[in-house]
Protein backbone atom coordinates (compact mmCIF):
# COMPACT_ATOMS: atom_id res chain seq x y z
CA UNK A 1 0.00 0.00 0.00
CA UNK A 2 2.67 2.30 1.03
CA UNK A 3 5.06 1.35 -2.23
CA UNK A 4 1.44 1.65 -4.38
CA UNK A 5 0.88 5.59 -3.11
CA UNK A 6 4.77 6.16 -3.60
CA UNK A 7 4.47 5.03 -7.58
CA UNK A 8 1.32 7.63 -7.68
CA UNK A 9 3.04 10.22 -6.15
CA UNK A 10 5.73 9.64 -8.78
CA UNK A 11 3.58 9.69 -11.94
CA UNK A 12 2.08 12.80 -10.98
CA UNK A 13 5.50 14.22 -10.86
CA UNK A 14 6.29 13.21 -14.28
CA UNK A 15 3.05 14.91 -15.13
CA UNK A 16 3.93 18.66 -13.57
CA UNK A 17 7.56 18.18 -15.24
CA UNK A 18 5.87 17.89 -18.76
CA UNK A 19 3.42 20.91 -18.07
CA UNK A 20 7.09 22.98 -17.05
CA UNK A 21 8.55 21.77 -20.30
CA UNK A 22 5.69 23.43 -21.88
CA UNK A 23 5.58 26.78 -20.07
CA UNK A 24 9.55 26.44 -21.30
CA UNK A 25 8.52 26.42 -24.75
CA UNK A 26 5.99 29.03 -25.30
CA UNK A 27 7.90 31.50 -23.01
CA UNK A 28 11.03 30.76 -25.28
CA UNK A 29 8.65 31.58 -28.75
CA UNK A 30 9.07 35.27 -29.74
CA UNK A 31 6.39 37.79 -29.81
CA UNK A 32 6.45 37.88 -33.32
CA UNK A 33 5.46 34.65 -34.02
CA UNK A 34 2.51 34.39 -31.72
CA UNK A 35 1.25 37.75 -33.53
CA UNK A 36 2.82 37.81 -36.74
CA UNK A 37 2.54 41.11 -38.68
CA UNK A 38 4.08 43.34 -41.44
CA UNK A 39 5.31 46.92 -40.99
CA UNK A 40 6.71 49.39 -42.88
CA UNK A 41 8.95 51.65 -43.35
CA UNK A 42 8.55 54.70 -41.08
CA UNK A 43 8.01 58.03 -43.88
CA UNK A 44 8.90 61.84 -42.72
CA UNK A 45 7.91 64.83 -44.36
CA UNK A 46 7.77 68.36 -42.61
CA UNK A 47 5.85 71.71 -43.71
CA UNK A 48 6.63 75.10 -42.94
CA UNK A 49 4.16 77.87 -41.23
CA UNK A 50 4.71 81.68 -41.66
CA UNK A 51 3.51 84.99 -41.14
CA UNK A 52 2.71 87.40 -43.60
CA UNK A 53 2.54 91.03 -44.13
CA UNK A 54 -0.31 93.19 -43.72
CA UNK A 55 -1.45 96.76 -42.85
CA UNK A 56 -4.10 97.18 -40.17
CA UNK A 57 -6.11 99.37 -39.02
CA UNK A 58 -8.10 99.13 -35.07
CA UNK A 59 -10.67 97.29 -35.05
CA UNK A 60 -14.21 98.72 -33.92
CA UNK A 61 -14.80 95.12 -32.78
CA UNK A 62 -11.77 95.71 -29.90
CA UNK A 63 -11.69 99.21 -29.69
CA UNK A 64 -15.10 100.83 -28.89
CA UNK A 65 -14.07 104.05 -29.52
CA UNK A 66 -13.18 103.60 -32.99
CA UNK A 67 -15.80 104.07 -35.56
CA UNK A 68 -16.29 102.34 -38.48
CA UNK A 69 -16.85 105.30 -41.01
CA UNK A 70 -18.73 103.71 -44.01
CA UNK A 71 -21.01 102.33 -41.23
CA UNK A 72 -22.55 105.73 -39.87
CA UNK A 73 -26.06 105.76 -40.11
CA UNK A 74 -27.79 107.67 -42.57
CA UNK A 75 -30.39 110.26 -41.27
CA UNK A 76 -32.40 112.58 -43.63
CA UNK A 77 -31.30 115.87 -41.96
CA UNK A 78 -33.48 119.29 -42.03
CA UNK A 79 -32.71 121.89 -44.00
CA UNK A 80 -35.27 124.35 -43.64
CA UNK A 81 -38.32 124.98 -45.46
CA UNK A 82 -38.94 121.25 -45.78
CA UNK A 83 -36.07 120.22 -47.84
CA UNK A 84 -33.85 117.67 -46.20
CA UNK A 85 -30.67 115.90 -47.16
CA UNK A 86 -29.30 112.60 -46.49
CA UNK A 87 -26.16 112.31 -44.44
CA UNK A 88 -24.62 110.02 -42.52
CA UNK A 89 -23.98 110.82 -38.86
CA UNK A 90 -23.36 109.85 -35.42
CA UNK A 91 -22.93 111.76 -32.13
CA UNK A 92 -20.74 110.59 -29.34
CA UNK A 93 -20.91 111.54 -25.51
CA UNK A 94 -17.19 112.03 -24.72
CA UNK A 95 -15.66 112.44 -21.44
CA UNK A 96 -12.30 111.46 -19.62
CA UNK A 97 -12.79 107.72 -18.97
CA UNK A 98 -10.95 104.53 -20.15
CA UNK A 99 -12.82 104.19 -23.05
CA UNK A 100 -11.73 106.95 -24.74
CA UNK A 101 -7.94 106.21 -24.34
CA UNK A 102 -6.03 105.94 -27.41
CA UNK A 103 -5.30 103.19 -29.24
CA UNK A 104 -2.08 103.79 -29.16
CA UNK A 105 0.58 106.91 -28.15
CA UNK A 106 -0.70 110.07 -29.63
CA UNK A 107 0.72 113.53 -28.90
CA UNK A 108 -1.71 115.70 -27.44
CA UNK A 109 -2.06 118.04 -24.70
CA UNK A 110 -3.72 116.72 -21.25
CA UNK A 111 -7.27 115.62 -21.62
CA UNK A 112 -7.32 117.19 -24.94
CA UNK A 113 -10.29 115.73 -26.77
CA UNK A 114 -8.73 114.73 -30.72
CA UNK A 115 -9.24 112.24 -33.70
CA UNK A 116 -7.35 110.16 -35.53
CA UNK A 117 -8.21 108.95 -39.02
CA UNK A 118 -6.99 105.57 -39.84
CA UNK A 119 -6.81 103.80 -43.42
CA UNK A 120 -4.42 101.29 -45.05
CA UNK A 121 -6.64 102.01 -48.21
CA UNK A 122 -5.44 103.85 -51.52
CA UNK A 123 -8.31 105.67 -51.50
CA UNK A 124 -10.65 106.62 -54.32
CA UNK A 125 -9.17 109.67 -56.49
CA UNK A 126 -12.84 111.52 -56.54
CA UNK A 127 -13.63 114.94 -54.46
CA UNK A 128 -17.35 114.13 -53.88
CA UNK A 129 -17.40 113.01 -50.27
CA UNK A 130 -16.89 115.05 -47.62
CA UNK A 131 -15.94 114.73 -43.95
CA UNK A 132 -16.96 116.88 -40.63
CA UNK A 133 -15.70 116.23 -37.20
CA UNK A 134 -17.24 118.59 -34.80
CA UNK A 135 -17.11 119.07 -30.94
CA UNK A 136 -19.37 120.82 -29.00
CA UNK A 137 -19.40 121.53 -24.88
CA UNK A 138 -22.35 120.05 -22.61
CA UNK A 139 -25.20 122.16 -21.07
CA UNK A 140 -27.68 121.84 -18.71
CA UNK A 141 -30.07 119.18 -21.21
CA UNK A 142 -33.55 118.05 -19.46
CA UNK A 143 -32.16 114.63 -18.94
CA UNK A 144 -35.25 112.96 -19.47
CA UNK A 145 -34.85 114.64 -23.57
CA UNK A 146 -31.86 111.69 -24.03
CA UNK A 147 -32.71 109.33 -26.85
CA UNK A 148 -30.04 106.40 -27.47
CA UNK A 149 -29.17 104.29 -30.23
CA UNK A 150 -27.27 101.07 -30.62
CA UNK A 151 -25.33 99.81 -28.56
CA UNK A 152 -26.40 101.33 -25.46
CA UNK A 153 -27.06 103.86 -23.31
CA UNK A 154 -23.29 105.96 -21.06
CA UNK A 155 -22.51 104.41 -18.50
CA UNK A 156 -18.80 105.51 -17.32
CA UNK A 157 -15.68 103.37 -18.39
CA UNK A 158 -17.88 102.90 -21.06
CA UNK A 159 -18.95 105.94 -22.45
CA UNK A 160 -17.56 105.00 -26.34
CA UNK A 161 -20.24 102.75 -26.63
CA UNK A 162 -23.34 105.62 -26.76
CA UNK A 163 -24.61 107.23 -29.48
CA UNK A 164 -27.34 109.55 -29.33
CA UNK A 165 -30.43 108.34 -31.68
CA UNK A 166 -29.56 111.35 -34.67
CA UNK A 167 -33.42 111.12 -35.69
CA UNK A 168 -34.80 113.91 -37.84
CA UNK A 169 -36.61 115.93 -35.69
CA UNK A 170 -37.57 119.43 -37.03
CA UNK A 171 -35.12 121.67 -37.61
CA UNK A 172 -34.35 123.06 -33.69
CA UNK A 173 -33.90 127.12 -34.00
CA UNK A 174 -34.16 128.36 -30.13
CA UNK A 175 -31.86 128.51 -27.96
CA UNK A 176 -31.16 125.18 -25.56
CA UNK A 177 -34.30 125.10 -23.19
CA UNK A 178 -35.90 122.67 -21.54
CA UNK A 179 -37.83 121.16 -24.60
CA UNK A 180 -34.19 120.81 -26.55
CA UNK A 181 -33.48 117.26 -27.70
CA UNK A 182 -29.79 116.94 -27.89
CA UNK A 183 -29.47 114.88 -30.94
CA UNK A 184 -31.71 117.61 -33.01
CA UNK A 185 -29.88 120.23 -31.24
CA UNK A 186 -26.03 119.11 -31.83
CA UNK A 187 -27.00 117.82 -35.41
CA UNK A 188 -28.22 121.18 -36.31
CA UNK A 189 -24.99 122.98 -34.92
CA UNK A 190 -22.53 120.99 -36.29
CA UNK A 191 -24.63 121.40 -40.05
CA UNK A 192 -24.65 125.61 -39.13
CA UNK A 193 -28.63 125.87 -39.28
CA UNK A 194 -28.93 126.39 -35.58
CA UNK A 195 -27.05 129.32 -34.12
CA UNK A 196 -29.20 129.15 -30.87
CA UNK A 197 -28.96 132.88 -30.25
CA UNK A 198 -27.32 136.14 -31.49
CA UNK A 199 -24.15 137.68 -30.72
CA UNK A 200 -24.53 139.24 -27.86
CA UNK A 201 -22.39 142.63 -28.13
CA UNK A 202 -19.12 141.88 -26.05
CA UNK A 203 -19.98 138.83 -24.66
CA UNK A 204 -18.28 135.61 -26.41
CA UNK A 205 -20.86 134.30 -28.24
CA UNK A 206 -22.78 131.10 -27.26
CA UNK A 207 -22.26 128.92 -29.91
CA UNK A 208 -18.38 129.85 -30.16
CA UNK A 209 -17.62 129.31 -26.45
CA UNK A 210 -19.38 125.72 -26.95
CA UNK A 211 -17.92 124.60 -30.70
CA UNK A 212 -14.39 122.78 -31.10
CA UNK A 213 -13.44 122.17 -34.42
CA UNK A 214 -11.99 118.90 -35.17
CA UNK A 215 -12.30 118.40 -38.96
CA UNK A 216 -13.10 121.11 -40.99
CA UNK A 217 -12.84 123.26 -43.91
CA UNK A 218 -8.60 124.70 -43.91
CA UNK A 219 -7.57 121.46 -42.05
CA UNK A 220 -6.07 118.62 -44.30
CA UNK A 221 -3.69 115.38 -43.96
CA UNK A 222 -0.74 118.19 -44.54
CA UNK A 223 -2.08 120.59 -42.84
CA UNK A 224 -4.10 118.79 -39.53
CA UNK A 225 -3.74 122.30 -37.25
CA UNK A 226 -5.54 125.11 -39.10
CA UNK A 227 -8.16 127.39 -37.27
CA UNK A 228 -10.47 129.29 -38.23
CA UNK A 229 -9.96 133.10 -37.60
CA UNK A 230 -11.95 134.74 -34.78
CA UNK A 231 -10.76 138.24 -34.04
CA UNK A 232 -13.23 139.37 -30.96
CA UNK A 233 -14.05 137.88 -28.17
CA UNK A 234 -17.81 138.38 -30.04
CA UNK A 235 -17.04 136.68 -32.70
CA UNK A 236 -18.89 133.87 -34.19
CA UNK A 237 -17.11 130.56 -35.02
CA UNK A 238 -19.25 127.98 -37.01
CA UNK A 239 -18.61 124.93 -38.55
CA UNK A 240 -17.56 125.47 -42.09
CA UNK A 241 -18.13 122.97 -45.34
CA UNK A 242 -16.19 120.20 -44.35
CA UNK A 243 -13.03 118.64 -45.78
CA UNK A 244 -12.89 115.87 -48.69
CA UNK A 245 -12.27 112.14 -47.69
CA UNK A 246 -9.17 112.60 -50.06
CA UNK A 247 -8.12 115.58 -48.50
CA UNK A 248 -8.52 114.29 -44.62
CA UNK A 249 -7.71 110.83 -45.04
CA UNK A 250 -3.79 109.09 -44.11
CA UNK A 251 -1.84 109.96 -47.22
CA UNK A 252 -1.19 107.04 -49.64
CA UNK A 253 2.42 108.00 -50.30
CA UNK A 254 3.02 105.11 -47.35
CA UNK A 255 3.65 102.15 -49.17
CA UNK A 256 1.05 99.45 -48.33
CA UNK A 257 3.62 96.48 -49.04
CA UNK A 258 4.69 95.40 -45.95
CA UNK A 259 3.08 98.54 -44.27
CA UNK A 260 3.18 96.76 -40.82
CA UNK A 261 2.00 100.30 -39.04
CA UNK A 262 -1.12 101.40 -40.22
CA UNK A 263 -1.45 105.00 -41.69
CA UNK A 264 -3.14 107.36 -39.54
CA UNK A 265 -3.48 111.32 -39.35
CA UNK A 266 -4.63 113.02 -36.25
CA UNK A 267 -6.58 115.88 -35.48
CA UNK A 268 -7.21 117.40 -31.94
CA UNK A 269 -9.55 119.60 -31.21
CA UNK A 270 -9.28 123.36 -30.69
CA UNK A 271 -11.67 125.79 -29.36
CA UNK A 272 -11.95 129.76 -28.50
CA UNK A 273 -14.38 129.17 -25.71
CA UNK A 274 -13.38 127.11 -22.87
CA UNK A 275 -16.55 128.70 -20.71
CA UNK A 276 -14.57 131.44 -19.77
CA UNK A 277 -15.95 135.05 -21.06
CA UNK A 278 -12.32 136.17 -21.20
CA UNK A 279 -10.90 134.05 -23.63
CA UNK A 280 -10.81 134.96 -27.37
CA UNK A 281 -8.57 135.56 -30.73
CA UNK A 282 -6.12 132.46 -29.88
CA UNK A 283 -7.55 128.59 -30.15
CA UNK A 284 -6.64 126.53 -27.24
CA UNK A 285 -6.47 123.11 -26.74
CA UNK A 286 -10.14 121.44 -25.84
CA UNK A 287 -10.22 119.74 -22.83
CA UNK A 288 -12.52 117.66 -21.06
CA UNK A 289 -11.98 117.50 -17.03
CA UNK A 290 -11.70 114.77 -15.08
CA UNK A 291 -14.38 112.72 -14.33
CA UNK A 292 -13.91 113.02 -10.38
CA UNK A 293 -16.30 110.32 -9.64
CA UNK A 294 -19.35 111.83 -10.81
CA UNK A 295 -22.41 109.71 -12.16
CA UNK A 296 -23.12 109.47 -15.66
CA UNK A 297 -26.41 111.75 -15.51
CA UNK A 298 -24.80 114.57 -14.46
CA UNK A 299 -21.02 113.71 -16.52
CA UNK A 300 -23.86 114.25 -19.74
CA UNK A 301 -25.05 117.81 -18.37
CA UNK A 302 -21.56 119.17 -17.49
CA UNK A 303 -20.01 121.63 -19.55
CA UNK A 304 -16.41 120.80 -18.16
CA UNK A 305 -16.13 117.09 -18.15
CA UNK A 306 -18.89 116.64 -21.51
CA UNK A 307 -18.30 117.30 -24.96
CA UNK A 308 -20.05 115.95 -27.70
CA UNK A 309 -18.67 114.76 -30.50
CA UNK A 310 -20.08 114.66 -34.21
CA UNK A 311 -18.75 112.60 -36.65
CA UNK A 312 -20.40 112.60 -40.40
CA UNK A 313 -19.67 112.39 -44.18
CA UNK A 314 -22.07 112.90 -46.61
CA UNK A 315 -21.55 112.03 -50.45
CA UNK A 316 -21.89 109.79 -53.18
CA UNK A 317 -19.27 107.46 -52.85
CA UNK A 318 -18.77 105.84 -49.47
CA UNK A 319 -15.58 106.22 -47.96
CA UNK A 320 -13.16 103.49 -48.23
CA UNK A 321 -14.64 100.41 -45.78
CA UNK A 322 -11.12 100.35 -43.85
CA UNK A 323 -11.62 103.89 -43.12
CA UNK A 324 -11.89 104.06 -39.35
CA UNK A 325 -12.34 107.37 -37.41
CA UNK A 326 -10.89 107.26 -33.34
CA UNK A 327 -12.03 109.44 -30.75
CA UNK A 328 -9.65 110.05 -28.07
CA UNK A 329 -8.97 111.78 -24.70
CA UNK A 330 -4.93 112.96 -24.40
CA UNK B 1 -1.72 -6.63 -5.94
CA UNK B 2 1.31 -4.89 -6.26
CA UNK B 3 2.60 -6.00 -9.41
CA UNK B 4 -0.64 -5.28 -11.08
CA UNK B 5 -0.45 -1.44 -10.26
CA UNK B 6 2.66 -0.98 -11.19
CA UNK B 7 1.82 -2.31 -14.82
CA UNK B 8 -0.52 0.22 -14.87
CA UNK B 9 1.60 3.19 -13.85
CA UNK B 10 3.82 2.71 -16.56
CA UNK B 11 0.71 2.43 -19.20
CA UNK B 12 -0.67 5.77 -17.69
CA UNK B 13 2.63 7.44 -18.24
CA UNK B 14 3.42 6.50 -21.78
CA UNK B 15 1.26 9.47 -23.48
CA UNK B 16 3.48 12.00 -21.11
CA UNK B 17 6.42 10.86 -22.32
CA UNK B 18 5.56 10.78 -26.02
CA UNK B 19 4.55 14.43 -25.48
CA UNK B 20 7.27 15.28 -23.82
CA UNK B 21 9.47 14.31 -26.81
CA UNK B 22 6.89 16.17 -29.61
CA UNK B 23 7.79 19.32 -27.34
CA UNK B 24 11.47 18.81 -27.51
CA UNK B 25 11.27 18.42 -30.85
CA UNK B 26 9.17 21.29 -31.28
CA UNK B 27 11.92 23.64 -29.53
CA UNK B 28 14.78 21.93 -32.06
CA UNK B 29 12.44 23.05 -34.98
CA UNK B 30 10.81 26.78 -33.53
CA UNK B 31 14.67 27.36 -32.36
CA UNK B 32 16.08 26.86 -35.94
CA UNK B 33 17.13 29.94 -37.86
CA UNK B 34 14.60 30.82 -40.60
CA UNK B 35 11.59 29.21 -39.63
CA UNK B 36 10.16 32.30 -37.75
CA UNK B 37 9.27 34.36 -40.52
CA UNK B 38 8.16 37.96 -40.12
CA UNK B 39 8.38 40.49 -42.30
CA UNK B 40 10.45 44.18 -42.16
CA UNK B 41 11.78 46.14 -44.12
CA UNK B 42 13.47 48.08 -41.49
CA UNK B 43 16.04 46.10 -40.55
CA UNK B 44 18.29 43.46 -43.04
CA UNK B 45 18.62 40.37 -41.45
CA UNK B 46 19.49 37.54 -43.56
CA UNK B 47 16.75 35.37 -42.87
CA UNK B 48 14.22 38.10 -44.30
CA UNK B 49 14.20 36.05 -47.76
CA UNK B 50 10.50 37.12 -48.55
CA UNK B 51 9.88 39.71 -51.88
CA UNK B 52 9.62 43.01 -50.59
CA UNK B 53 6.75 43.66 -52.75
CA UNK B 54 4.89 41.39 -51.05
CA UNK B 55 5.36 43.70 -47.50
CA UNK B 56 4.12 46.79 -46.75
CA UNK B 57 5.28 50.11 -47.94
CA UNK B 58 4.48 54.05 -47.51
CA UNK B 59 5.03 56.77 -49.56
CA UNK B 60 4.64 60.46 -48.61
CA UNK B 61 4.42 63.15 -51.37
CA UNK B 62 6.17 66.44 -50.43
CA UNK B 63 3.59 68.52 -48.13
CA UNK B 64 1.48 71.57 -50.33
CA UNK B 65 0.75 74.60 -48.42
CA UNK B 66 -1.70 76.36 -49.60
CA UNK B 67 -3.28 80.06 -48.31
CA UNK B 68 -7.18 79.85 -47.92
CA UNK B 69 -9.53 83.24 -47.51
CA UNK B 70 -11.08 83.17 -43.85
CA UNK B 71 -14.73 82.98 -43.63
CA UNK B 72 -14.98 86.04 -41.19
CA UNK B 73 -14.96 88.80 -43.45
CA UNK B 74 -17.51 90.64 -41.66
CA UNK B 75 -15.05 91.19 -38.81
CA UNK B 76 -12.22 92.01 -40.66
CA UNK B 77 -13.22 95.03 -42.92
CA UNK B 78 -10.24 96.88 -40.65
CA UNK B 79 -7.14 94.69 -42.20
CA UNK B 80 -6.25 95.18 -45.70
CA UNK B 81 -3.49 91.67 -46.84
CA UNK B 82 -0.79 92.52 -48.59
CA UNK B 83 0.32 88.95 -48.99
CA UNK B 84 -0.94 86.44 -50.62
CA UNK B 85 0.55 84.13 -48.55
CA UNK B 86 1.38 83.08 -44.97
CA UNK B 87 -0.95 83.79 -42.20
CA UNK B 88 -2.78 87.57 -41.99
CA UNK B 89 -5.15 87.96 -39.24
CA UNK B 90 -8.81 87.43 -40.47
CA UNK B 91 -7.92 87.20 -43.78
CA UNK B 92 -5.81 84.27 -44.56
CA UNK B 93 -5.55 81.68 -43.50
CA UNK B 94 -2.59 78.60 -44.01
CA UNK B 95 -3.29 74.70 -45.06
CA UNK B 96 -0.19 72.38 -45.15
CA UNK B 97 -1.47 69.34 -46.72
CA UNK B 98 0.53 65.67 -46.34
CA UNK B 99 -0.33 62.70 -48.84
CA UNK B 100 0.29 59.06 -47.89
CA UNK B 101 0.24 56.19 -50.47
CA UNK B 102 0.53 52.60 -49.32
CA UNK B 103 1.50 50.29 -52.23
CA UNK B 104 -0.87 48.84 -54.72
CA UNK B 105 1.30 45.37 -54.60
CA UNK B 106 1.70 45.14 -50.47
CA UNK B 107 1.11 41.90 -49.35
CA UNK B 108 -1.39 43.01 -46.61
CA UNK B 109 -3.91 45.96 -45.89
CA UNK B 110 -2.24 48.52 -43.68
CA UNK B 111 -3.03 50.47 -40.83
CA UNK B 112 -1.67 54.00 -40.76
CA UNK B 113 0.00 54.59 -37.24
CA UNK B 114 2.42 57.83 -36.18
CA UNK B 115 1.43 61.42 -35.33
CA UNK B 116 1.84 64.89 -36.46
CA UNK B 117 4.21 67.13 -34.70
CA UNK B 118 4.94 70.76 -34.18
CA UNK B 119 8.53 72.66 -34.31
CA UNK B 120 8.58 76.31 -33.15
CA UNK B 121 9.80 79.03 -34.70
CA UNK B 122 10.63 82.98 -34.44
CA UNK B 123 7.13 83.49 -34.32
CA UNK B 124 5.53 81.37 -32.12
CA UNK B 125 5.39 83.17 -28.75
CA UNK B 126 3.81 85.93 -30.41
CA UNK B 127 0.92 83.76 -32.06
CA UNK B 128 0.49 80.69 -30.54
CA UNK B 129 1.92 81.17 -26.79
CA UNK B 130 -0.30 84.42 -26.56
CA UNK B 131 -3.77 82.19 -27.63
CA UNK B 132 -4.23 83.26 -31.15
CA UNK B 133 -3.42 80.39 -33.39
CA UNK B 134 -5.82 78.27 -34.44
CA UNK B 135 -4.39 74.70 -35.46
CA UNK B 136 -6.82 72.05 -36.89
CA UNK B 137 -5.78 68.93 -38.14
CA UNK B 138 -8.29 66.57 -39.91
CA UNK B 139 -7.23 63.76 -41.74
CA UNK B 140 -9.48 61.90 -45.18
CA UNK B 141 -9.01 58.90 -47.05
CA UNK B 142 -7.81 55.66 -45.28
CA UNK B 143 -6.38 57.15 -42.33
CA UNK B 144 -8.00 58.76 -39.07
CA UNK B 145 -6.14 61.85 -36.68
CA UNK B 146 -6.99 62.50 -33.15
CA UNK B 147 -8.46 66.14 -33.55
CA UNK B 148 -6.76 67.01 -30.14
CA UNK B 149 -3.32 67.37 -29.66
CA UNK B 150 -1.27 66.90 -26.80
CA UNK B 151 0.61 69.95 -26.02
CA UNK B 152 3.87 69.50 -24.20
CA UNK B 153 5.54 72.73 -24.00
CA UNK B 154 6.15 74.21 -27.68
CA UNK B 155 5.28 70.82 -28.76
CA UNK B 156 1.56 70.02 -29.97
CA UNK B 157 1.31 66.73 -31.18
CA UNK B 158 -1.72 64.62 -33.22
CA UNK B 159 -2.02 61.10 -32.77
CA UNK B 160 -2.64 58.52 -35.69
CA UNK B 161 -5.32 56.68 -35.01
CA UNK B 162 -5.93 52.67 -36.32
CA UNK B 163 -9.01 52.19 -36.99
CA UNK B 164 -11.00 49.58 -38.36
CA UNK B 165 -12.30 50.65 -42.07
CA UNK B 166 -9.48 53.16 -42.99
CA UNK B 167 -7.14 50.79 -43.86
CA UNK B 168 -4.42 51.62 -46.74
CA UNK B 169 -5.58 48.68 -49.33
CA UNK B 170 -3.32 47.41 -52.27
CA UNK B 171 -4.76 47.00 -55.54
CA UNK B 172 -5.34 49.45 -58.75
CA UNK B 173 -7.43 52.19 -56.80
CA UNK B 174 -5.71 54.69 -55.22
CA UNK B 175 -8.29 56.32 -53.00
CA UNK B 176 -8.68 52.82 -50.98
CA UNK B 177 -4.79 53.08 -50.06
CA UNK B 178 -4.22 57.02 -49.81
CA UNK B 179 -4.45 59.31 -46.39
CA UNK B 180 -4.28 62.76 -46.65
CA UNK B 181 -3.82 64.44 -43.18
CA UNK B 182 -4.33 68.56 -43.48
CA UNK B 183 -3.16 71.24 -40.79
CA UNK B 184 -5.04 74.21 -41.01
CA UNK B 185 -4.19 77.14 -39.48
CA UNK B 186 -5.34 80.46 -38.90
CA UNK B 187 -5.19 84.21 -36.82
CA UNK B 188 -8.52 85.65 -35.84
CA UNK B 189 -9.05 89.59 -36.26
CA UNK B 190 -10.09 89.99 -32.97
CA UNK B 191 -9.83 87.45 -30.02
CA UNK B 192 -11.15 87.96 -26.40
CA UNK B 193 -11.76 91.32 -27.10
CA UNK B 194 -7.97 91.95 -28.24
CA UNK B 195 -7.59 93.35 -31.24
CA UNK B 196 -5.01 90.25 -33.17
CA UNK B 197 -4.21 91.77 -36.37
CA UNK B 198 -2.74 95.22 -34.68
CA UNK B 199 -0.97 93.56 -31.48
CA UNK B 200 0.96 90.85 -34.27
CA UNK B 201 1.50 93.53 -36.88
CA UNK B 202 3.65 95.70 -33.84
CA UNK B 203 5.63 92.66 -33.43
CA UNK B 204 5.61 91.65 -37.06
CA UNK B 205 8.89 93.05 -38.15
CA UNK B 206 9.87 94.84 -41.67
CA UNK B 207 10.59 91.64 -43.40
CA UNK B 208 8.78 90.87 -46.25
CA UNK B 209 9.70 87.44 -46.22
CA UNK B 210 7.63 85.15 -44.19
CA UNK B 211 8.07 85.36 -40.71
CA UNK B 212 8.48 81.03 -39.94
CA UNK B 213 5.95 80.10 -36.91
CA UNK B 214 6.50 76.35 -36.93
CA UNK B 215 7.74 73.50 -38.96
CA UNK B 216 5.03 70.76 -38.50
CA UNK B 217 6.03 67.03 -39.06
CA UNK B 218 4.54 64.02 -40.01
CA UNK B 219 6.24 60.83 -39.31
CA UNK B 220 4.00 57.55 -40.39
CA UNK B 221 4.24 53.93 -41.00
CA UNK B 222 1.86 51.10 -41.68
CA UNK B 223 1.42 47.97 -39.84
CA UNK B 224 -0.44 45.04 -41.14
CA UNK B 225 -3.91 44.34 -40.50
CA UNK B 226 -4.87 41.50 -38.91
CA UNK B 227 -7.19 39.53 -41.43
CA UNK B 228 -10.01 39.38 -38.73
CA UNK B 229 -10.07 43.04 -38.80
CA UNK B 230 -10.08 44.13 -42.58
CA UNK B 231 -13.02 45.60 -43.97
Amino acid sequence: MTIHTKRLRGSKLTLLSAIAALAVVFAGMPAATTDASLTSAEVTKTGASGVGNWCSVPNPTAETNVYKVSEFPTLNAPEGSGATTAVQMIIVPVIDDASFAPVQSVTAAPNQVGIRLWSCSDLPAVNSTSLKMTSWRSTSYEPSRFVWGQPGTPTVGQFASARLQTNSNPISNAATNTGTVPATELRDLHRGYNFLGAAAGANPQPVTTRYSWLLDAGRTNTNTGADPVCSTSSCRVTPGTGVTVRAASPTTVATATNAYTAKSVTYLAETYGNGDATRCCTPTPSTVADVNGTSAANLLRSSTQTQWVVLEWWGTTPPAPDLMVEVFVG
Amino acid sequence: MSAASSRRTAFRLAPFAASAAAVLAGIVLLGSPGTLAFWSDQTASPNQTIDSAAGLSLLAAEPVVTSYAMNNANLVSSTVSSSTTGLIPGKLGQRITYTLTGGPTDGAQGYVNGQVTSSAKDAWGAVYTAGYLDAIATATGMCVINPTPTVSGDVLTWTLLPTQGKTMKPGPTVSERTCTITIDLSLPAVKNGVDVARVLASSRGTSTALKPVANFEVRAFTTQVPRSEER
